[in-house]
């Protein structure tokens, strides 16, 4: 027997003893017979079993965010408000349940509630309502069948007409009430989550636990043992991202969702947003965490290699003992990280970008979104009249682990920049890395993507630079180099 | 118009097979598959497996009463495996437990120890090794030897297509109950239930009357369900009948997609001649089609490959040889297009190069070579209200291609790392199974006393809208509201002996025998109505009333029905149909195998980013013959998902297996298909204006798997915005063209021969 899970599903209190660590979606589905959320891959990667968590804040506002139930684990359930598909206004359907029949956005219907709970997701909590935003909401959406094109249809037909209030917040809940998007029931569930006592912990449960934090890569690496495994479940962070002493200083336990929406990198980094955007999709960013995505050591992840050229640094906490390590020293080899079983990342900090800085972020995927990278890169430095002041250039894809390419930074550092020392430096790096041919592409793809990535930055930087597409050919084909 | 699927979906109701409640006596299978390729099975070690709690049963083929056999065309399939396994994923054992997953756990604990022997995953290979499911299918016309001397251009080339998952979003999956004296219930995800009865039937040893087989519903099924379903079902009814109890098998996706058949990959080598005029004289295609392990239904893909290899132009010399090769790969299945796509893109492939040599457009030649009325096909069936060029001028009118052209030419002459390109793909599709003996439905209608209808066929609502069609063509014969009429789960207890659901035929095949009994009952009625009329006049039925010389008779539908039930009529009919007028020889490979033709003209444009190597389908139009629409909407949405299930083919989806067989993209995230951004901005296909279709279910033309061919034009639209950036390139014709493919050629060192 487990301490009682306990929580709003749709409107009603829900309390269970099932192991906190069972698949939402299996709860779902097989306790509570709500058969509408789907299993499509079991990996976060299709988003059939889309759901909304509704946390609620001390103001007494609740905000939704839309998840792949096959990816949460039910502990972190514990006072929240869970919607399923069947959760929707019963009598009649929604305007965009409408608009997609009438515009024949539903074939086989398999996708369909994930895709229905996605949009109301996007209804919820998103600022601006706009068709763009919309579709990015569904990227998480696999569907087989339309093309998605009657799908966008219908975002349209019922977003031109809608009678949503645009404000975000209580009056937009309102207007969804009103306009048949949720039922009424919505209104009485700040006060039921508020009737939640806290989580029970077992205070005699000392044993090393794994810490669990978003659990979208190891939900997916533990399909089926997850239940077995006695997590220590993390708390979303509710900490906003700070400025501190000449640092940005981000909590590990942000959802990358989070930190997109961070007023202080908006402010500073403001490149960071749309990087972001490439970034799994809306339900795994909203799932995801930093700390989860570094602590992976994935060779691709996208955190890493972003940080790495901003110079983060990260504070490991174990008890009361705490240091910090450059990202640059964390990552020593494959899945190999200069952290000792019961440290824990807490912080990442990075210096406050100087102005005149540019950032630019690469990624090249078989699938431009919810896709892992073959290669990807980030470049932060600053130039003063041509010469480089700083620079630093990550590379992730090309090596054992998340990459800060080294030779190539210092080899560029105090340079002045002209395509040639570009050439001599996108072959530095190519030197720097050691690819491996997997299913994310060859080692001679790698190694060109590679190159390519580099040109691209510095496209970015001053097109001027890479004036003709000549340049390119000059640099020697990489097979034949190494 | 109200396709009352569609509001169950929305609202999540509709029951797949995993939704559906059992009993609490049911158990739960997990498949035991074979890691390796090819090798002889040296020890099976069941006792760690059988010893973890919840496990009920082991079953392997000892265990199978009736027949280990699941191969319907050629019996060349195990259902579990004897002494050797033939692919990776092949199923070997089955674990019977409590839950899925301590099955599942169970599974894991299984040990076998294999004597590993050679693996072949390349058709060309066992080409060579003499490996053929079926002996080589050669389909000629005229006399290419004889026409090489006369063309001023010949060509000659490679053309290659990878493999593709079908990713129908619910898994393979099936439940089987124990039914009163000693029979079986199967509810299956299949898309022929007929088919399922027949495997179950040969692997338990019982008469097929004695297992009924539903399918209410599919989340998917793109041809993946239409002899692979069969398995996975007997695999259920199998574990039932030993067990006796209700038993589930779902796969997980990992399952689903290591052990299931994909699209055929195949490679084939082309030559094409030409006069001076660009008139193709002759044509030359080799297939190598690599089948996988067994035959499934590959020699019926690899005739539609031969069917399809001349797509839409007329040649009047064809030599086409196609060989069905055993490989060490999970049996290759139907997919969307049935083996016309592989054999359409070896001739496009051809065409481009012979416009490449000549120094025109592709398009130039595809225009001047298409069919025209009463042209022959290659299998002395001649075209019949032949629409290519009709589709190609319209597609040219409507969609202003001089002016996408006009406007490319000016983006590429603008744009150094940016390269816009766009092809035209037109289409010829046979309508019909090929097989000459499935061209067969029934239909069994029941009026209820309330006035209500009740409708059974053959057909399974995968998402192609059948049920909705279906209830249009009863209520335009009843004429009455759609919201009468139900159609019921395709049970082979109610509609025997019947095809799948496939070949884009089940609203023609199906709605005729629907017409058929509908006729029959409205018939009976308006016989009756006249009685009670007291009229030798006929009465009509518009709008649920009754009229009589186009005044209203007071009597309503109802009334006529519960009149017709208390004089003891007959409210039930059944009927059956037959496409009429087909045949094939096989031997000849002569004769009019297809019930007509579909025709269409797609546009593809692209913009390909020169410098990473990635690039978008800006857009995909095209104008597409489909008779007089049945049902719009639905026919739209056809159209489109078939498009972009075919860009996914031609561009990201690619399959990858290790040298010793197993899957490598064996997730979601490995294999990637087409997402909403991937979806061109501008997807606009249209139908053809003023068509008809006297041959087809009130002249409406078949539509699932025809626009699938239109993708095929992305292809062509990247290697021409390739060229724009380096004109020298020539690259191989290999799909996928994949991200690195594409970056490969961008920037391949050895100027002309690019192996990308």
């Amino acid at each position: 027997m487990y301490n009682p899970v306990i929580f709003i599903c749709n409107g009603k209190e829900i309390r269970t003893s099932a192991s906190p660590t069972l698949t939402l979606l299996d709860f779902i589905r097989r306790e509570l017979f709500l058969t509408g959320t789907k299993e499509g891959c079991r990996e976060g990667d299709c988003g059939a079993c889309t759901v909304l968590i509704g946390a609620g804040s001390d103001d007494g506002s609740v905000s939704y965010s839309a998840v792949n139930s096959c990816l949460i684990p039910l502990g972190t359930l514990h006072g929240k408000h869970l919607l399923t598909i069947e959760g929707l206004p019963k009598d009649a359907l929604s305007p965009f349940q409408q608009a997609l029949i009438k515009e024949g956005g539903i074939q086989c219907g398999f996708c369909t509630p994930g895709l229905i709970m996605s949009v109301t997701g996007f209804l919820l909590s998103e600022k601006d309502l706009s068709i763009e935003h919309a579709i990015e909401a569904i990227a998480g959406n696999i569907c087989r069948c339309t093309g998605y094109k009657s799908i966008k249809r219908a975002l349209e037909s019922f977003l031109c007409d809608s009678g949503i209030n645009p404000e975000a917040g209580e009056k937009r809940m309102e207007s969804l009430i009103e306009n048949g998007f949720i039922p009424p029931y919505f209104r009485n569930i700040p006060e039921l989550l508020r009737s939640i006592p806290p989580f029970a912990e077992d205070p005699e449960d000392t044993k090393l636990k794994p810490y669990f934090a978003g659990g979208t890569d190891i939900m997916v690496q533990k399909q089926g043992e997850a239940t077995d495994i006695n997590f220590h479940f993390l708390k979303w962070s509710e900490e906003r991202v700070r400025v501190e002493d000449g640092f940005i200083v981000l909590d590990a336990a942000l959802k990358v969702s989070s930190i997109m929406d961070s007023a202080v990198l908006k402010t500073c980094l403001p490149q960071l947003e749309s990087c972001l955007g490439l970034f799994g999709s809306r339900q795994i960013r909203n799932q995801a965490t930093l700390g989860g995505n570094l602590a992976n050591a994935s060779p691709i992840a996208d955190l890493a290699n972003i940080f790495l050229a901003l110079d983060g640094r990260l504070t490991l906490q174990n008890g009361d003992q705490v240091r910090e390590v450059p990202l640059r020293d964390f990552f020593l080899g494959y899945k190999r990280l200069s952290k000792t079983e019961s440290e824990r990342i807490v912080k990442l900090k990075l210096p406050v970008p100087e102005s005149g800085f540019f950032f630019n972020f690469e990624k090249v995927s078989r699938r431009k979104h919810l896709d892992v990278a073959s290669v990807n890169s980030s470049v932060y430095m600053k130039a003063i009249d041509g010469r480089v002041k700083f620079i630093h250039i990550a590379a992730g894809g090309v090596a054992p682990y998340p990459l800060y390419l080294k030779e190539t930074s210092s080899f560029l550092e105090g340079k002045s920049l002209t395509s040639g020392i570009i050439l001599e430096a996108a072959l530095i790096a190519q030197s720097e890395c050691s690819p491996i041919s997997d299913i994310r592409g060859s080692e001679e793809y790698k190694r060109l993507l590679l190159r390519q990535l580099i040109f691209a930055h510095f496209m970015k930087f001053n097109p001027e630079l890479i004036y003709s597409p000549e340049i390119l050919f000059q640099a020697q084909a990489p097979s034949k180099i190494f | 118009m109200e396709n009352i699927d569609l509001l169950y979906h929305a609202r999540g109701e509709s029951k797949f097979i995993d939704d559906l409640r059992l009993p609490s006596d049911a158990l739960y299978a997990a498949i035991f598959y074979s890691s390796t390729g090819h090798g002889r099975i040296l020890s099976l070690d069941l006792r760690d497996a059988l010893l973890m709690p919840g496990v009920k049963a082991i079953l392997t083929s000892k265990d199978i009463p009736g027949e280990n056999q699941i191969g319907g065309v050629i019996a060349d399939e195990t259902l579990l495996a004897e002494d050797e396994v033939h692919y990776a994923g092949q199923p070997i054992a089955l674990v019977v437990a409590e839950s899925p997953e301590c099955a599942r756990k169970a599974v894991k604990k299984i040990k076998v120890l294999f004597d590993e022997l050679p693996v072949v995953l390349d058709p060309r290979e066992a080409f060579r090794k003499g490996s053929f499911i079926i002996p080589p299918r050669i389909f000629s016309m005229g006399n290419t030897s004889l026409a090489w001397d006369n063309c001023l251009v010949i060509v000659e080339g490679r053309a290659e297509t990878g493999a593709q998952e079908h990713l129908y979003l619910e898994t393979q999956g099936s439940v089987a109950y124990p039914t009163d004296s000693g029979s079986l219930k199967v509810t299956s995800s299949t898309q022929a239930p007929t088919a399922v009865q027949r495997a179950v039937s040969r692997v338990t040893g019982l008469p097929m009357n004695k297992i009924e087989v539903e399918a209410s519903r599919l989340g998917g099924g793109f041809g993946g369900k239409e002899d692979q379903a069969n398995s996975f079902a007997a695999m259920a009814a199998l574990s039932a009948l030993k067990l006796n109890r209700p038993v589930k098998l779902v796969l997980s996706r990992q399952e689903d997609l290591r052990i299931t058949g994909k699209r055929h990959p195949y490679s084939s080598d082309f030559k094409l001649g030409l006069d001076s005029e660009g008139r193709i004289l002759a044509y030359e295609v080799t297939f190598y089609q690599n089948a996988g392990a067994s035959a499934d239904l590959s020699p019926a893909i690899l005739d539609r490959t031969l069917f399809h290899c001349t797509n839409s132009y007329f040649v009047p010399n064809v030599k086409a040889t196609a060989y069905s090769l055993r490989t060490n790969l999970p049996p290759m299945t139907a997919f969307r297009g049935f083996g016309a796509p592989q054999g359409m893109f070896a001739i496009e492939s051809a065409i481009f190069k012979a416009a490449e040599k000549m120094g025109v457009e592709p398009s130039y030649l595809q225009e001047k070579n298409l069919l025209k009325e009463g042209d022959a096909f290659p299998y002395g069936q001649s075209a019949e209200g032949c629409r290519a060029k009709e589709s190609w001028l319209a597609a040219l009118e409507t969609f202003e291609t001089g002016e996408i052209k006009n406007r490319i030419e000016k983006f590429n002459r603008e744009n150094q790392f940016f390269k816009k390109g766009f092809a035209f793909m037109p289409i010829c599709f046979g309508i019909s199974f090929t097989n000459a003996s499935m061209n067969q439905a029934g239909a069994l209608v029941h009026i209820y006393s309330d006035g209500s209808i009740g409708i059974s066929t053959a057909a399974v609502e995968m998402g192609q809208g059948v049920n909705m069609k279906l209830r249009q063509i009863a209520s335009a014969i009843f004429q009455v509201s759609l919201d009468k009429i139900k159609i019921e789960p395709a049970n082979t207890t109610r509609v025997a002996n019947t095809s799948p659901t496939a070949a884009s035929a089940a609203a023609d095949l199906n709605g005729k025998a629907l017409e058929k009994a509908c006729n029959e009952l409205l018939e009976r009625l308006l016989n009756a109505a006249a009685l009670k009329l007291k009229t030798e006049d006929k009465p009509v039925i518009i709008n649920e009333e009754i009229l009589l010389k186009e005044e209203k008779t007071g009597l309503k539908w109802e009334d006529l029905v519960k009149m017709a039930f208390d004089e003891r009529m007959d409210l039930t009919s059944h009927a059956h149909h037959i496409t009429p007028g087909i045949y094939f020889d096989k031997l000849l490979n002569q004769g009019r195998p297809f019930n007509y033709h579909v025709y269409g003209t797609g546009v593809v444009e692209v913009t390909l980013d020169c410098l990473r190597g990635t690039y978008t389908v800006d857009s995909l139009k095209a104008i597409h013959d489909s008779g007089k629409p049945l049902n719009p909407l639905i026919d739209r949405g056809q159209a489109e998902g078939a498009a972009i299930q075919g860009l996914g083919w031609l561009t990201m989806e690619e399959i990858a297996y290790a040298s010793k067989g197993p899957l490598l993209s064996d997730s979601l995230s490995a294999y990637k298909v087409p997402d909403v951004y991937f979806s061109p901005g501008e997807l606009d296909i249209r139908f053809l204006k003023a068509s008809d279709n006297p041959r087809g279910i009130f002249n409406s033309k078949a539509i699932g798997e025809p626009p699938f061919m239109y993708a095929i034009g992305v292809f062509f639209a990247l290697y021409n915005a390739i060229k724009e950036f380096r004109p020298e390139v020539r690259m191989d014709f290999t799909a996928p063209l994949t991200n690195e493919r594409l970056l490969l050629a961008l920037y391949s060192k050895e100027k002309n021969t690019v192996t990308a």
